[in-house]
């Protein structure tokens, strides 16, 4: 009885969260072109998708860069956040406060001050301003989410690697790196997500030569929500699910 | 055995953490083979010097020597020993076998070398069994082994030991004090180890470093500490004392005359005293003798009442308070053929000394003034 409680008490707060979801993933269905109200079940929006090239193009951009964007992302973000556990060094709070504040500051400013330094840099807008600007954001979270792990193992771990004859790199190799696989995993699909979804700094920093999902779908969007933007978007929801679940299987194995 | 040429050499360390100093001028010879340990309450600097000898920390002055070679610039990872850390620190990502492969690997043993010496490894700590097991699926005795052998198998020149056996129950520490010890002789490896626990400290060891405050103030035989403690510190961290207070009349050779708790009586010690110098005089529980009359054989009987008794199996432990005001801590041994009586509570007794077992120190509270 009292588990049957707890759900019943979960299910209004599961309901809100996840309603608009599911209405958009029903509507995707809908063979309606304008109206909201139900006209029947068709896969044509998906078939339409699937015809639409700018869109496929835009998506491919985005995969792309999402995939090199958190890749890169991830590299540097562990290697900060090793390095701020590890070591001490001068300005180190300041480093460690830098992190937060490029991870709090708003959207609208990182796309603004971005644009003014590829500007000053000479650099055309396009992919390698818009690869570069993800980067940027994603690396706070890469290394919040790192730092969290580190901070939680027995710091006599890394002095049990020193001790036991492992230098600097091969204490990183074979001990610090594998404990934090994990968090590294999430901070690469955190980055790749918030990659995939970003709007306002790519509307900066990218050209008319390398449009991108979001985008592209925020053009659509402007002349009314139209059943195919639907059927895209109830793709990238399942893109998701899958993510989050391949996350949670790797999560399991590794405990 | 023993031998008696320093495999680790400590010269007058200092270390101070954000200005407080944590190792005052430390300096001790740890002999080959032998099981020393490291005794003092917590904050004494007793884990900082083991720190300093593996690497972790560096001293701010003061030169470590190991097997006669100076250490101070050598990183962590490039000193052969090896430490057993209070938290074990096993990699949890890794098997038993994992562990224990984990320095010979980095130390580049070969394959077939390596494998014999982690069979040998498990073997000595019983662990053969649960080799391919992850640490998390291990109870605490066994991290602990494991610990240990991750440790040995890299046949260190010392091992390090800082407190290993505190998150263990009492009936679990006991077996492993008596394995560690028997190891350290088995091996022939020089162990340092680090405790706060006296009893622990008198089981296992060869010496005692009896430290505080940044300080050893005695190194010696577990007995030597226990029987000859050099100063009060010593006196009250080692073990039960009853502590009267006295002051010298005369000394002749090895004789004190002296008041004590306002009696006068003659004293044992070797030490130097002056006349009107305020001492102390130092008991063990076992020292003390409780009758219910006088004999002239002891030369001090001071008057009490006993307050409470304690009953241990194989000893009668008492509390008598002195009419004077102390506390006396007595034990007495079980005798199957002793008549004696067993002291109730409440009991008017007389309290005196083996003569010649006491200790007489002087008085610091005082000097120190």
């Amino acid at each position: 009885m009292r588990r049957l409680g707890a759900a019943a008490r979960l299910v209004p707060v599961y309901l809100f969260l996840y309603l608009p979801i599911i209405v958009l993933v029903i509507f995707s269905f809908n063979s309606s072109k304008y109206s909201t109200a139900w006209r029947g079940f068709t896969w044509k929006w998906y078939g339409k998708l699937l015809g639409n090239e700018q869109l496929i193009d835009a998506a491919l951009n985005s995969l792309t860069v999402a995939v090199l964007a958190a890749t890169l992302a991830t590299s540097l973000g562990t290697l900060l956040a090793v390095a701020l556990y590890r070591y001490k060094f001068q300005g180190k709070s300041a480093v460690k406060a830098g992190v937060f504040v490029i991870m709090m500051s708003p959207d609208i400013v990182m796309g603004v001050s971005l644009l003014l330094l590829f500007m000053l840099l000479g650099m055309q807008p396009g992919f390698w301003p818009l690869l570069l600007a993800h980067t940027t954001f994603c690396i706070p979270f890469v290394t919040a989410t790192v730092m969290s792990r580190l901070k939680g193992f027995d710091p006599h771990l890394i002095e049990a690697a020193e001790d036991l004859y492992a230098g600097e790199y091969r204490t990183f190799r074979h001990v610090i790196l594998p404990m934090c696989l994990p968090a590294v995993f999430a901070g690469w699909l955190l980055s790749f997500t918030l990659s995939m979804d970003d709007v306002i700094i790519s509307f900066f920093v990218t050209g008319p030569d390398f449009d991108i999902l979001p985008l592209r779908i925020y053009a659509m969007v402007r002349m009314g929500v139209k059943p195919d933007v639907n059927a895209l978007s109830a793709i990238m929801v399942g893109i998701t699910v899958c993510l989050v679940f391949t996350y949670q299987l790797l999560m399991r194995k590794k405990k | 055995m023993t031998g008696n040429n320093p495999i680790i050499r400590l010269e007058n360390l200092v270390k101070r953490f954000d200005g407080a100093t944590v190792l005052d001028g430390v300096s001790l010879d740890i002999r080959d083979g032998e099981f020393l340990t490291i005794l003092g309450p917590s904050g004494c600097g007793k884990t900082t010097i083991l720190r300093i000898i593996a690497g972790f920390e560096t001293p701010d002055q003061g030169r470590v020597h190991l097997d006669g070679q100076p250490l101070n610039d050598l990183p962590a990872n490039q000193r052969r020993v090896n430490t057993v850390f209070q938290s074990y620190a096993l990699f949890p990502h890794m098997t038993v076998r994992e562990n224990l492969a984990f320095g010979l690997k980095m130390n580049k043993v070969s394959r077939r070398e390596a494998e014999r010496r982690i069979d040998d490894a498990l073997d000595m700590v019983d662990l053969s069994h649960l080799a391919r097991r992850y640490p998390d699926r291990l109870s605490g005795g066994q991290q602990q082994r494991v610990a240990i052998a991750r440790a040995v198998v890299n046949n260190p020149l010392a091992l390090l030991l800082d407190e290993p056996l505190s998150a263990l129950d009492a009936k679990l520490r006991k077996r492993m004090q008596v394995q560690l010890k028997h190891m350290c002789r088995e091996l022939g490896m020089t162990f340092v180890f680090v405790t706060h626990d006296q009893e622990e400290a008198f089981a296992m060891s060869d010496r005692v470093v009896v430290m505080n405050e940044g300080r050893i103030e005695q190194v010696g035989t577990p007995e030597e500490v226990y029987e000859e403690p050099v100063n009060m510190f010593v006196a009250r961290f080692v073990g039960e004392t009853t502590i009267l207070d006295g002051s010298v009349v005369s000394k002749e050779r090895e004789t004190l005359h002296a008041m004590v708790e306002g009696k006068a009586c003659e004293l044992e010690t070797a030490r130097d005293f002056l006349p009107g110098e305020a001492i102390k005089i130092v008991l063990r529980p076992e020292d003390i003798i409780v009758e219910q009359e006088t004999d002239s054989e002891h030369a001090l009987w001071l008057p009490g009442t006993v307050r409470d008794t304690v009953y241990k199996g194989s000893t009668w432990d008492m509390v008598i308070a002195l009419d004077s005001g102390k506390d006396v801590l007595v034990t007495e041994f079980f005798n199957e053929d002793d008549e004696r009586i067993w002291h109730k509570s409440g009991d008017r007794v007389m309290v005196s000394w083996y003569k010649g077992w006491e200790v007489v120190l002087p008085d610091e509270d005082v000097t120190a003034l």
